[in-house]
């Protein structure tokens, strides 16, 4: 029985849907590589971005084709700025999630090493899907993205108050170039339906060659002042999305908060109610 | 819809889809069969799961075939093979690449099947799908959740998976005597969470069942829309000796 609404608790079905908007930081400085690797931070967000797009169409996969549990925008920001999307969905802030589906930039084939079932690692092919390429030129407008991320969550709620809130993440190396992102998030997260306040998660990919960090309940364990920045811009993890991490082995307690250092940001999706999630997936993965 | 499985009580029920949905989105399943004893199977697909209600019409299909009540061993023996036979029609034709990527997890469903057989019922579940016994207006058995508060949104389902069940663990069995017009309600979990959390607050709120399947879905509906039960498919199947 739901007499007294739990905030963070409404349901997305294709009547209330999610929005989702991601930010992306394609700075010049996303051309360095990421600690501990040989890949650059651009490529890096850009593999992470194609993979959370692709893994939102999956969940969103139904006998009848992809239903619009989402919408998503995918934001830029460096030297140039705005949607990041190309090709069919160029310009568009705000696409359904059935539409990114339709028109990826192209399909590429890739490798990935997968358990034989013996005890053994083999490489085995997959399409990739890409909609997002790696860009890195200019500065690090994040306060800009902040602020547009602001107009489309503030029309978002106008329009469906009682949804559940919108869900930005940030993926970036952390330098803002114009201004303090801190005041910007905390205007963004200030924005609220009855459901409870935008949701704001950093994704930090940084080249200090320190351990990944996966939603961390203090900045004890973070290696610099932009870490320790974007930790503290990052919403608290809601008790339903710190159970649903929970299982799905993710670390995660009271007061975690949605901020991932040089780490894959967990498919948020997973966390989100959109119908009965069995608690035995984990067993085949 | 009303079947008789003579000389069995006549069992009634209703399968509605979510509010705002199309039936045939409906991913709650409900057969009703067998020879000398009645069987009724309820399966509830997992709705973030690939083709689930393949999944679950196949589980309560093989329930309400079998000539004895299937317990525990055997369902733990059959079902590999249902989810082979699952996979083999879900691979029948060709598949997107995100419903390909999605059915390589399988697919999970609840399951509840009750056998009725003279003055005794059994019963096996796995997952939130439940039975009611009701004796004189109130509540005598609920199985296999007891509280509202039970009632998770990540239950253990069963699965498709070829390997050791990973739902061994969480199946429940039961089974007890029937009295002149004891009633027996089966109901997937939106539903059976709002009778148990009715029955917690001191309403009882058996006496609809009196009235047919017609009642019943308003009910739901009604509920639903006022968001005291949640917006989820419902299967529920009952009977009065």
């Amino acid at each position: 029985m739901r007499g007294s609404r739990v905030p963070f608790s409404a349901e997305i079905n294709r009547q209330n849907p999610g929005c989702l908007i991601f930010l992306v930081d394609r700075s010049g400085s996303m051309s360095d590589p990421l600690g501990g690797s040989n890949k650059s931070k651009a490529v890096q967000v850009a593999d992470a971005m194609n993979r959370l797009l692709s893994n939102i169409v999956v969940q969103c996969s139904k006998n009848d084709g992809v239903r619009d549990y989402f919408y998503v925008s995918v934001l830029g920001y460096g030297g140039q700025f705005g949607p990041a999307f190309s090709g069919q969905l160029a310009g568009m802030a705000q696409v359904p999630i059935s539409m990114v589906e339709e028109h990826p930039l192209r399909i590429e084939e890739r490798t990935k090493k997968v358990d034989d079932g013996a005890g053994g690692i083999v490489e085995q092919r997959v399409r990739f899907q890409v909609w997002i390429d790696p860009i890195a030129e200019g500065g690090t407008p994040m306060c800009q993205a902040l602020d547009a991320a602001h107009a489309i969550c503030a029309q978002w709620i106008s329009e469906r108050p009682h949804g559940f809130p919108p869900i930005v993440i940030n993926l970036t190396d952390g330098e803002a170039t114009d201004g303090d992102p801190t005041i910007g998030s905390q205007r963004l997260t200030g924005l609220a339906g009855t459901d409870g306040s935008v949701l704001l998660f950093n994704l930090h990919l940084s080249q200090v060659p320190a351990a990944p960090i996966i939603f961390p309940a203090n900045e004890s364990s973070l290696p610099d002042a932009f870490a320790r920045q974007l930790f503290q811009m990052s919403s608290v993890l809601p008790d339903s999305m710190v159970g649903a991490a929970r299982s799905l082995e993710l670390p995660s307690q009271g007061g975690s908060r949605g901020f991932v250092f040089n780490a894959d940001m967990p498919s948020l999706v997973q966390f989100l109610d959109i119908g009965t999630r069995p608690s035995n997936t984990l067993a085949l993965r | 819809m009303s079947l008789r499985a003579s000389p069995q009580p006549l069992v009634q029920s209703v399968c509605t889809s979510k509010l705002g949905e199309e039936l045939e989105a409906c991913e709650d399943v409900l057969r009703i069969g067998g020879g000398d004893e009645l069987r009724i199977a309820l399966s509830d697909g997992a709705s973030t799961a690939s083709f689930s209600a393949e999944w679950a019409n196949r589980l309560a299909g093989w329930f309400v075939a079998r000539s004895q009540h299937p317990d525990r061993e055997a369902l733990i023996r059959m079902a590999p093979a249902l989810g082979k036979g699952w996979r083999q029609l879900v691979t029948s034709r060709p598949l997107p690449w995100h419903a390909e990527e999605k059915m390589q997890d399988g697919s999970f469903a609840t399951l509840l099947g009750v056998s009725v057989i003279d003055s005794r019922w059994r019963a096996i579940a796995v997952g939130d799908t439940c039975l009611f016994q009701i004796r004189d207006g109130s509540l005598c058995t609920s199985f296999p959740y007891t509280t509202a508060e039970q009632f998770g949104a990540r239950p253990i389902l069963v699965w498709t998976g070829p390997s050791t069940p990973t739902f061994a663990g969480a199946i429940r069995e039961a089974e007890g005597e029937l009295q002149p017009a004891d009633v027996i309600v089966a109901a997937t979990d939106g539903f059976a969470q709002w009778l148990v959390a009715n029955v917690e607050r001191d309403r009882q709120p058996w006496d609809v069942f009196k009235q047919g399947p017609t009642a019943i879905q308003e009910l739901v509906n009604e509920e639903r829309a006022a968001r005291r039960m949640r917006n989820d498919d419902v299967a529920c199947a009952w009977f009065t000796l």
